[in-house]
């Protein structure tokens, strides 16, 4: 009886040595195997040890198009920061108040939109077309000529189309109303694509604005 | 025997020559009757300078003047070239009635005469444009799909501005048809300020302008100078100064009617336009 105890101990014991082997060797063969996989999770590791991926930046950097103060056929872009709204109108909607308000003193440059013209409302549709409707401070504030026509309209359109690809053409409204022209000359009863002429500055423009200066100096 | 083939062999080939080109070659290519537009009108003074002056008297005066040069010029008298101008009163035109004019007096060049104006105060010089059609071509590709859809739905609340949308594509394939004559005069326009007014040449720039479109010939819209220069609206109040824009511009047009006349094959190297 004892024997046979002593018999069911020591099986009870070896099956238990047998398993705690089993179970080191498991445990290694993990140990080794986990070294890989840590090999392999360690950069996501350290990605996710940036910023929570789920958040996203608070303000977007954007341009807006304002006239250059020496030529008067020249667009500068001037940063700006706007609310990473959900949707794009409302971006959209934030930037263009952002160039109604027109540079600061500091930036040197013009703004392109007569004061007191307001964004009554801004909708994007579906084919690209970015629909925005101004009151009529825009016609009827507007200094007049053709450059500085050229330099409204573009800087309004050039703003969107650069800033939203998904914006490819822009129609500018005036009280919810089709109009032919700002001041007589530009057509705008139709949407009007980015105008890259007005912004990308060639050497030669950039000679011709020093000789406008020198210019300035002789009148 | 043989005169009769040579004969025959000559009208074959006459009429072959007649027919490859457009139906400009069909009658010789001459220019008759220029159209003058003066820019603005009436209630609608266009810029105005710091002393005042108003656009819309300026091209006035400028284009009273270029008319009687161009009716009193040996050369163009002999040749029976006409002059029309849009409006020789201060009355507002739309601008659709000046195209519109231009097209019914069945002109072969219109000029549409404007002054610049610019918060910058120093610009100054001569600019030339003629219409772009990149935007258009966009928009009529954009209408045409917008046209396709709306068939298969059969609606017909858009019609009226379907019909409107496709009238403004046609108003700009009539002046594509003439955009290389039409950068060819702003060239020679150009050069001639350049050289007769001493004026910065700012050179022959392209936009979608609404003056332009529909007008069924070369077409060009000059902008002589800034009347918000306050040293050029001086010189833009002087008869004389007004004067020697006029001849500018007539000179511009003799050229232009002499080499289309020249028959060059060309009038506008190719790449040229857009």
């Amino acid at each position: 009886m004892s024997t046979r105890n002593m018999l069911i101990i020591a099986a009870a014991m070896l099956v238990t040595l047998a398993a705690v082997v089993i179970a080191v060797v498991l445990t290694l063969g993990d140990g080794s195997s986990g070294e890989r996989a840590v090999h392999v999770i360690k950069p996501r590791e350290s990605e996710e040890a940036e910023p929570p991926s789920f958040e996203v930046p608070q303000q977007l950097e954007m341009v807006v198009f304002f006239q250059s103060p020496r030529r008067p056929d020249l667009l500068i872009p001037a940063r700006r920061a706007v609310f990473n709204t959900i949707s794009l109108d409302q971006q959209a909607d934030q930037l263009l108040q952002k160039l109604i308000q027109g540079p600061s003193p500091s930036e040197g440059l013009l703004a392109t939109v007569p004061e007191g013209t307001t964004l009554q409302r801004l909708y994007l549709a579906e084919d690209g077309t970015a629909f925005v409707v101004f009151n009529r401070a825009l016609v009827e504030r507007h200094q007049g000529g053709v450059s500085g026509e050229l330099m409204t309209v573009y800087s309004i359109v050039n703003t969107l189309c650069v800033n939203f690809p998904s914006i490819r053409r822009v129609q500018i409204l005036i009280e919810g109303a089709e109009v032919e022209t700002l001041a007589g000359h530009v057509d705008i009863s139709q949407p009007l694509g980015l105008n890259e002429e007005l912004f990308v500055p060639t050497p030669a423009a950039a000679d011709e604005s020093e000789e406008e200066e020198s210019a300035e100096q002789v009148q | 025997m043989n005169r009769a083939l040579i004969a025959f062999l000559a009208l074959i080939s006459i009429s072959a020559v007649a027919a490859v080109p457009d139906d400009n070659a069909l009658r010789a290519p001459q220019v008759r009757t220029i159209v003058i537009d003066p820019g603005h009108g009436g209630s609608d003074q266009g810029s105005i300078g710091a002393g005042g002056l108003m656009e819309k008297d300026v091209t006035l005066a400028v284009a009273l003047k270029l008319r009687d040069l161009i009716s009193s010029d040996p050369d163009l008298r002999r040749d029976n070239v006409r002059v029309v101008l849009t409006r020789d009163d201060d009355i507002k035109l739309s601008l659709e009635d000046r195209a519109a004019k231009a097209n019914s007096e069945d002109g072969d060049l219109y000029i549409s005469i404007h002054i610049n104006s610019h918060q910058v105060r120093s610009a100054y010089g001569a600019e030339t444009y003629i219409l772009s059609l990149k935007a258009s071509d966009e928009h009529a590709r954009n209408v045409a799909q917008v046209e396709n859809e709306a068939m298969g739905l059969g609606n017909s609340e858009n019609d009226s501005a379907e019909s409107d949308d496709l009238k403004l594509i046609l108003f700009d394939v009539i002046q594509k048809k003439y955009i290389e004559e039409s950068k060819f005069v702003a060239d020679v326009i150009q050069a001639e300020f350049h050289g007769n007014l001493q004026s910065r040449d700012r050179g022959v720039k392209q936009a979608p302008f609404r003056v332009l479109k529909g007008v069924a010939m070369p077409a060009v819209l000059v902008e002589v100078d800034y009347i918000s220069n306050p040293g050029k609206e001086q010189l833009l109040r002087t008869d004389a100064y007004r004067t020697r824009i006029a001849e500018s511009l007539l000179h511009a047009i003799k050229e232009y009617k002499r080499i289309k006349e020249s028959g060059r094959p060309s009038i506008a190297p190719a790449g040229s336009g857009r």
